[in-house]
């Protein structure tokens, strides 16, 4: 791991301070060194789906949480999938586009207002006033 | 007499008052040309406007197109699409960010996004937060939000490929490349525009890249 740290002449990051809260949902993440994740400079919330096949928690979202003890877990859906996170969902998703993004049985979309009132709810908290 | 005048005029202010209060601002929409080549950035804003539909790709929204902007909370919120993604597919989140008073930008990501899948993977990832920066320049320097907006405090939102263009914000280090060349162990999707109905939004996998692109490192 040292050895890709030091060889690796693409690790990228990126600061705006003008940016002071941030939330990333269902993220792709195993590419990061969770170490420079422990003490994010403002406050990160995730957003997660545990039915995600897409980017599967383990090894994105919840490797992100793992490593970050000051992340805040805004929303956690015990039913969603990687798919959740868009609304509207666009219609007629088939193939393997359909398998990862259409929402698993057993979800219900009506839910999903209160998520995005979560997400906002986070925003409020920290970039307001 | 006077006093008959005195009375009608708090009663009009009262309700003037009152319909400032109680007449919610649509969510305007309209789209401000990226900078330095980056595509357009879509933005999402209350306004006075009244709302009408509006068809976009696959969805018809209650918005109004080029409304007139009206002052908010004063506080932007960039949102970073998925790959693949389009300005639409966060439209419920950016209409529960505005009725809070918020200004929402949505920079579209060069290469990857709904129109233009060339650069999907590493490629875009490494553009994508400085098109995000921009992005806020961006806003910042429109005539329209410019004098309705703060921009020492913004927030962002990032969702799948924009989930990590949000941690490398945060800021985390990315790139590693052996890890996600193992964890990203999906297949890629092919995705298809055209008569199939393949809708507009749709997204390609992050793993298209390690499919295409072997990392360097």
């Amino acid at each position: 791991m040292i050895r890709y740290r030091l060889s690796d002449a693409t690790w990228q990051s990126h600061t705006d301070t003008r940016i002071v809260a941030i939330v990333a949902a269902v993220p792709f993440a195993a590419d990061f060194d969770m170490a420079s994740l422990t003490s994010p400079r403002v406050p990160l919330g995730l957003a997660t789906a545990r039915h995600d096949r897409w980017l599967i928690p383990r090894f994105h979202s919840d490797a992100v949480l793992a490593a970050c003890a000051s992340c805040e877990k805004v929303v956690d859906l015990p039913d969603g999938g990687h798919g959740a996170y868009l609304s509207p969902l666009p219609p007629n998703l088939t193939g393997l586009l359909g398998d990862l993004l259409n929402d698993p049985p057993g979800f219900h979309r009506t839910g999903l207002h209160e998520v995005d009132v979560e997400i906002v709810a986070f925003f409020k908290k920290h970039v307001l006033p | 007499m006077h006093t008959t005048f005195a009375r009608a005029s708090v009663l009009l202010v009262l309700v003037v008052v009152l319909c400032a209060v109680t007449a919610e601002a649509a969510v305007g929409l309209t789209e401000i040309p990226g900078q330095d080549g980056d595509g357009p950035i879509t933005v999402y804003y209350p306004s006075s406007t009244e709302a009408q539909a509006l068809r976009r790709g696959p969805f018809t929204f209650q918005m109004a197109w080029q409304g007139v902007p009206t002052r908010g909370n004063g506080r932007l919120v960039v949102i970073s699409h998925g790959s693949g993604g389009s300005p639409w597919v966060h439209a419920d989140l950016a209409r529960v960010l505005v009725e809070e008073g918020f200004v929402v930008a949505m920079p579209e990501h060069r290469g990857d996004n709904f129109k233009d899948h060339s650069m999907i993977g590493p490629e875009s990832w490494k553009r994508r937060p400085a098109e995000v920066s921009r992005a806020i320049d961006a806003v910042g320097a429109d005539a329209r939000f410019k004098p309705l907006l703060v921009l020492d405090k913004v927030g962002m939102y990032g969702m799948s490929a924009g989930g990590h263009t949000a941690l490398v914000l945060a800021p985390g280090a990315a790139g590693r490349p052996r890890t996600w060349r193992r964890t990203a162990r999906l297949t890629s999707p092919r995705i298809s525009r055209g008569a199939s109905g393949s809708p507009r939004g749709s997204r390609a996998t992050s793993s298209t890249a390690s499919r295409r692109r072997s990392p360097s490192g």
